[in-house]
């Protein structure tokens, strides 16, 4: 009888330790976070300003964590692969995800998207880069004004090319029609650069990209800048008025490149882990880093991050309601 | 005098002991990544550009450039030896090149287009110093017309890609052109043929499809003949091009060069179309059409060729205008951002000794590759004596972590086994590969340029016809649709 | 041949049906502005044309080409074994590791395509798989993945 009882006793005990063991590992993980590498998925193909900001900071981490970090490369879908890679990871801290603004504008646009901002908890605003509206050297458009005059008088006529349906040009070609009253003939072109080589070869109108794209163009004369998305003038270029002098604050964009984990991450962890990404930042050879990668740091911790995206995420929806462009 | 001036300046950057070194291993791990099924020159470039960090801006570009060619001169290897394209812009090489090495011509073929490599990749070199600045401008004046235009002409070429049945041919064309459509429709954004399957959004990747029909496809048929009979023939004919070899290929070579280079400059993937192009071309100026597809040298040696002069021609964009017009032009592009400097109109003026040293570096390391490859010939050629038992298993093991490593993707593990099954099956029946390939590579620039044209033109079909690269495009295929048609009825 | 031609015939046009199915399901568009099922429809159709064509053709011709000989029934377990083991490669890569999936890869592809001892097979599936981790991970760089053996 005894042995007969000792043995579901000591099965049920075994249960009850595992059991305690699943609550506690959150919490044993987070006082002994990290104990392995950690990955930060890239959604992008390698040299994309994602790529660049995280690999710029991934030894500085990796000093700051005690493991080594590293950045791995999931492009595909215009981003939708690698987020939801990063989404279907384990919420452990060891999986965490950098990416620009398509983390948002995805789910707007594709209605079948398998995540949402929901999915993750932000760590960082990281850095960002400024939009230029820019055409061509040859057009006759000198200033913004003389654009939307023109545009005004042959509604339709004139087009805006994008990085595709869905991107970031093409969701600020959009708000600019909003915003401005102007309609244009929207021009997808597959990628950024692709949407430059359409511009300087007149084969588009006008186009609303990132001054990583435009810089050395806006420098070289071949395309000119009709206005830089800022609150003040660049300091490289202090000929191009901003959106805000023009008269459209809300035209004020920058494509932000931020840094996310899974939504269920640990508290702890996600503090741990905020933290060494500013502490990252601050570093000055960081610094000189991303200012020669054509982009300006912004440093914004998980709170300012989540109240900026929730302004991010309310405009955008906006756009994609107004301009018709989820399926 | 400026020009040479400008040379000098460039072999002094690229003669510094430590540039020296950088540009051999580039070459090396190109040589070896090339060789590898799969790992194409974009996945090696992406791999080691985080190694480049440190590094001064020159050697950085140096080593990544070695790594680039030296993957289109290694990539003919396995096509040549197994049929299995290292990358696909040797998909056309293998039509031939693994034909030759069957009758136990390996040495021959490996040779020439290591020399039409070396050939092209020099006349490459050249035209990049003479004509980048002018030539960034022409490629701007591509637009989405003229890629429509560009691609109905490339279509034709499918009828020289085909042994034979037309109608076969045709059908594996339009089967290629369906692969194509796979994925997200690129203008409007919304899911085709996907059915939830995240990987396909991106649409079925080339090189898993192309390994697939190509390489896995091959070894099974070859698993149902084993040990029946010898699949290569065992004596070995020379170890490298004789004579004849040579007369035949130098034309093939010269041609394939200028074809290679200007087609580059285009954005696109510029090299796989090349080589398509130079072969049709080879098949047309032939005296004997009929026989290529059995093992003709002028169906390695131009291809080959063409596929390396793209190489230097892709530069271009990126060089004189900063435009990344491929997948690996943007690696480079952002190998150069990350130490501070951005390609554009300016970067030659502002970059003297980078933008030479880079040249130079390019004519240093097309030599050193053919140094490298030469001797590596004989141990190729003696590796198909191993025995098949080991032999077949490393091919697909090789093409498993090959296809893995592009995306660290186990989806196109899947999608290649899947092609290469039906690759078996179409091979049962007398279905040809290369004709879905290239319409395959054609299709979606065709469907986007088509599209994005008439919402620039606002529905006007006109496009295609009134501008004048257009209409020279649009002339150009009537010619080669109709010229069959006369030297047919000539014949008569 | 002329009847696995005509089965092929068959089996496109039929194929051809279906992806003029999914196809009309996506917005067509017009032809002054064709949208997302355009091309696939005129695709599909283009199938089915050239699929009936060579249906006639075949019916045609005499049957004068013969395959040389028909795919015995080892060859078929020859290829399926193979292609099993490399679907299996891609299913436990991941979570066994690159490793270990590599090692046990071979030492069933080995043995797939030809029956031999097994302490030789696993000399051999020993050896390729440590070169194969130096040459791709630290060599070239790869990211593989660790799997359960962390490594």
């Amino acid at each position: 009888m005894k042995n007969l009882r000792a043995v579901p006793r000591t099965r049920h005990g075994r249960y009850v330790f595992l059991v305690l063991i699943l609550l506690c590992a959150p919490a044993l993980n987070a006082a002994e976070y990290p104990t392995k590498t950690v990955q930060i998925i890239n959604p992008f193909p390698p040299g994309a300003v994602t790529d660049i900001v995280a690999r710029i900071l991934a030894p500085k981490m990796s000093a700051a964590l005690g493991q080594p970090v590293v950045v791995v490369n999931k492009p595909g879908g215009g981003g939708a692969v690698g987020i939801q890679v990063a989404k279907e990871a384990a919420p452990d801290g060891y999986t965490i995800l950098v990416t620009p603004p398509p983390i948002l504008l995805i789910p707007l646009v594709n209605k079948n998207s398998r995540f949402t901002t929901k999915d993750f908890t932000p760590l960082a605003l990281a850095t960002s880069s400024p939009n230029t509206t820019v055409v061509r050297k040859e057009s006759p458009w000198k200033t913004l004004e003389e654009f939307i005059a023109e545009a005004k008088k042959t509604p339709g006529q004139l087009t805006y090319g994008s990085a595709g349906p869905g991107t970031t040009p093409h969701f600020i070609g959009e708000l600019v029609k909003m915003k401005t009253g102007i309609d244009l003939t929207h021009v997808p072109l597959g990628s950024e650069s692709a949407a430059a080589t359409a511009l300087l070869g007149g084969h588009v109108n006008i186009s609303f990209l990132t001054l990583g794209t435009t810089r050395s163009h806006i420098e070289a004369g071949t395309l000119r800048a009709l206005a830089v998305a800022s609150n003040r003038r660049l300091k490289d270029f202090p000929n191009v008025p901003t959106t805000v002098e023009k008269g459209f604050p809300e035209l004020n964009l920058k494509i932000w490149v931020g840094f996310f984990a899974p939504a269920k991450t640990p508290a702890p962890i996600v503090k741990r882990l905020a933290a060494v990404i500013s502490e990252s930042l601050k570093d000055s050879e960081v610094a000189a880093s991303i200012a020669k990668s054509q982009a300006l740091i912004e440093n914004f911790g998980p709170q300012e991050a989540a109240k900026f995206l929730a302004e991010e995420e309310r405009k955008w929806s906006e756009v994609a309601r107004v301009a018709n462009i989820a399926h | 005098m400026d020009l040479l001036a400008n040379v000098a300046l460039g072999f002094s950057v690229a003669l510094t002991p430590a540039n020296l070194m950088f540009c051999f291993l580039g070459s090396v791990v190109g040589t070896l990544v090339g060789v590898l099924p799969g790992l194409g020159p974009v996945g090696a470039v992406a791999f080691l550009l985080s190694l480049t960090f440190k590094m001064e801006p020159a050697s950085a570009v140096i080593m990544l450039a070695g790594i680039y060619y030296g993957a289109m001169y290694g990539g003919s290897t396995t096509s040549i030896l197994v049929n299995i394209p290292g990358e696909t812009a040797s998909v056309v090489t293998s039509l031939d090149g693994y034909r030759m090495a069957r009758q136990g011509r390996a040495g021959a073929a490996l040779g020439i287009s290591a020399f039409g490599s070396f050939i092209a990749g020099t006349l490459g070199v050249i035209g990049l110093m003479c004509l980048a600045p002018l030539l960034g401008r022409a490629a701007l004046s591509f637009g989405p017309p003229e890629y429509f235009a560009l691609t109905v002409t490339g279509l034709t070429l499918v009828s020289y890609l085909s042994r034979g049945s037309m109608t076969k041919a045709l059908i594996m064309t339009t089967l290629g052109l369906l692969a194509g459509t796979v994925g997200m429709d690129p203008i409007s954004g919304e899911e085709r043929f996907a059915y939830g399957i995240l990987t396909l959004r991106d649409g079925l990747g080339l090189v898993p499809v192309a390994m697939g029909l190509f390489g896995i496809a091959e070894v099974l048929e070859n698993l149902t003949t084993v040990g029946q009979h010898a699949i290569y023939e065992t004596k070995i004919k020379g170890l490298l091009p004789n004579l004849k070899d040579w007369k035949n290929s130098l034309w093939p070579i010269a041609r394939g060069s200028c074809l290679g280079f200007f087609l580059g400059i285009l954005p696109g993937p510029g090299p796989v179309i090349a080589s398509f192009v130079s072969y049709a071309v080879e098949k047309r100026v032939s005296r004997y059409p009929e026989k290529f597809g059995t093992g003709v040298i002028e169906g390695v040696a131009g291809p080959e060729a063409a596929n390396n002069a793209a190489t230097a021609g892709s530069f271009i964009p990126l060089l004189s205008l900063g435009i990344p017009t491929s997948a690996i032009m943007a690696l480079f592009m952002g190998a150069l951002m990350i130490h501070g400097i951005q390609p554009g109109p300016l970067f030659i003026v502002k970059y003297p000794e980078l933008f030479w040293g880079f040249i130079a570096s390019m004519y240093v390391g097309n030599a050193m590759l053919l140094v490298l490859n030469l001797p590596l010939i004989g141990i190729w050629v003696r590796l198909l004596k191993t025995p098949y038992i080991i032999l077949f298993p490393l091919i697909l093991l090789f093409c498993l972590i090959g296809v893995y490593s592009l995306n660290a993707n186990v989806t196109e593990i899947i999608i290649m086994l899947i092609f290469g099954v039906l690759g078996f099956l179409f091979r049962q029946v007398g279905f040809e590969g290369a004709p879905f390939i290239l319409a395959m590579v054609l299709g979606p620039i065709m469907e986007t340029s088509l599209r994005q044209s008439l919402l620039i033109s606002r529905g006007n079909f006109s496009i295609f016809f009134t501008r004048p690269i257009c209409a020279v495009l649009m002339v150009l295929t009537a010619a080669f649709l109709v010229s069959p048609l006369v030297t047919a009825k000539r014949k008569r | 041949m002329r009847r696995s031609t005509i089965a092929t015939g068959l089996v496109l046009a039929g194929l051809a049906g279906l992806i003029f199915f999914e196809a009309s399901r996506l917005t067509f568009g017009s032809i002054r502005v064709p949208r997302t099922g355009f091309f696939p429809s005129i695709l599909a159709i283009l199938l089915l044309f050239f699929s009936i064509a060579l249906l006639v053709q075949t019916r045609r011709q005499p049957d004068s080409e013969s395959r040389e000989e028909p795919i015995k029934s080892d060859a078929w377990i020859r290829i399926s074994a193979t292609l099993a083991t490399m679907l299996g490669f891609a299913l436990v890569l991941e979570t066994l590791g690159f490793l270990l999936s590599t090692f046990i890869v071979m030492l069933l592809l080995l043995r797939a395509i030809e029956p031999q001892k097994w302490s030789r097979v696993i000399a051999l599936a020993l050896v390729i798989a440590l070169v194969s981790y130096f040459l791709f991970a630290w060599l070239l760089n790869v990211p593989l993945p660790a799997g359960i053996l962390e490594i």
